[in-house]
């Protein structure tokens, strides 16, 4: 079975987040970073589901299991200690009681180690800029993730099978995202 | 007999052939802290012989088990091996280190806490130099020389490897990839920088707290938001000193740092 999906940046399983903190290192603008980390954050939702899949577990599974610390347990065990999941029950165990909280709760984990790794070796150099530049721009970032990552929460509320598909590119990343949430149930029932 | 010691999760591994010798059918509570001695005369013969156990124990060995969620696991399985109540109870949970280790001063211990050893891998992975030193550069030694200046403890530099707080004009310059945890250190005080504005805590420390067990849900995050924020000024006031001496690194947090605060409260050593 191949290896799982990581999020330690630089790393061989998480080659995809290299491209992100590139853009962000070579000084792109917000914009860009903001496409680049959706397209990371799509991807590698989408392989850890699949690795999830492999190992016999699914999201439904974790979300079942998400007020009993043991089960969750269980199942990562099971995943061999897959990082999303370990994140996953991280955010079970810390978000509000509603599904909904939780999935947010998971994604800003997510989002949150991978931007503490940027932050962090962004300051590498003796001529870099502070901490608090860089946590601005991160701040800045994570705020036009904002509608992007509340797609993916709705998404995953309203059908925790869903697979995220491949993210879409900067000109389809600018559509209306009200448009892509009119195919969706507004009572949490997948439509056919 | 009073004897000090770290309570680890070694010695819980260690000591597993006798835990067993722990049933006493008595209420035991533990103080864990680099401070207060634990008093030992009490206790059974068979606690005592385990309690030595941990005094033998060196380098990262002997620096776990501290945490509260560990503890409130070790208190559940010590109660049920003992069958009888055992607590764990860390009386500086709200205390920063700086401010412990301020405690030992204020007491005129100074000496004891420049004979400690904090580093991670001391002595063993240093003990090519004669005498063994600290690396300076772990996180374990970032943590004990921060504490240490908040406490106005002076330390020399020659007992460390690396000497990244008070570096005398003949040290060599620190290579930028040792500072890599002292580097993670600032980060979080930066990520600490608007703390107190809320009633709760920064999501990903939340996180950490809830789901470690630190706090419960709903349970108010007022006292770790107080311990944090008082964490933060004891580094930017840190940070702040050596900015003045010249150290590189301490730039990086040279923003944002609201006057009111600076250096309230915290004295330094002489180098």
């Amino acid at each position: 079975m191949a290896e799982n999906e990581s999020l330690d940046l630089g790393g061989p399983y998480a080659r995809r987040w290299d491209v992100p903190f590139d853009s962000v290192r070579n000084g792109g603008s917000c914009k860009d970073a903001t496409h680049e980390v959706e397209k990371a954050l799509y991807g590698g939702l989408r392989k850890s589901l699949k690795q999830w899949n492999e190992y016999g577990v699914s999201l439904s599974d974790l979300l079942n299991q998400r007020d009993s610390k043991q089960g969750l347990r269980n199942i990562i065990r099971k995943m061999q200690g897959h990082q999303y999941a370990r994140l996953f029950a991280a955010a079970a165990a810390s978000s509000g009681p509603s599904q909904r909280e939780c999935l947010r709760c998971w994604v800003d984990a997510i989002l949150d180690t991978m931007f503490d790794q940027i932050c962090h070796r962004l300051a590498d150099k003796e001529n870099c800029p502070t901490f608090y530049d860089v946590q601005d721009f991160t701040r800045e970032v994570l705020q036009a993730l904002d509608p992007a990552v509340e797609r993916i929460v709705t998404r995953f509320d309203n059908d925790p099978n869903w697979r995220p598909p491949r993210a879409p590119s900067k000109e389809q990343g600018q559509s209306n995202p009200t448009k892509e949430l009119m195919g969706m149930s507004l009572v949490r029932v997948a439509k056919p | 007999m009073t004897q000090r010691f770290p309570f680890t999760i070694s010695y819980w591994t260690g000591a597993q052939d006798q835990i067993v010798d722990l049933r006493a059918g008595k209420h035991f509570r533990f103080d864990l802290d680099a401070v207060n001695h634990f008093c030992l005369s009490d206790l059974p013969a068979p606690l005592v012989d385990l309690l030595r156990i941990a005094s033998a124990m060196v380098g990262w060995k002997a620096t776990r088990g501290s945490h509260p969620e560990f503890l409130r696991l070790m208190s559940r399985l010590a109660s049920f091996v003992a069958d009888s109540e055992v607590e764990f109870r860390l009386p500086f949970f709200s205390q920063t280190k700086g401010e412990v280790v301020r405690r030992l001063a204020e007491l005129n211990l100074h000496e004891l806490a420049q004979m400690s050893a904090s580093c991670v891998a001391y002595p063993l992975r240093h003990s090519r130099t004669s005498p063994a030193k600290q690396c300076g550069v772990c996180p374990a030694c970032i943590f004990r020389r921060q504490a240490m200046q908040v406490a106005g403890i002076s330390e020399s530099g020659e007992s460390y490897e690396y000497d990244i707080f008070e570096p005398s004009s003949k040290s060599e310059p620190v290579p930028w990839k040792r500072l890599k945890f002292l580097k993670a250190f600032l980060m979080q005080v930066a990520q600490l920088s608007d703390v107190e504005q809320s009633d709760r805590l920064p999501r990903a420390f939340e996180r950490h707290v809830l789901s470690t067990g630190i706090l419960g849900r709903g349970q108010p995050q007022k006292g770790v938001i107080g311990l944090l924020a008082r964490y933060r000024d004891e580094w930017i006031a840190v940070a702040s000193h050596a900015r003045r001496n010249g150290q590189g690194w301490a730039t990086s947090l040279a923003r944002k740092q609201p006057p009111e605060r600076q250096e309230q409260g915290v004295t330094y050593a002489s180098a």
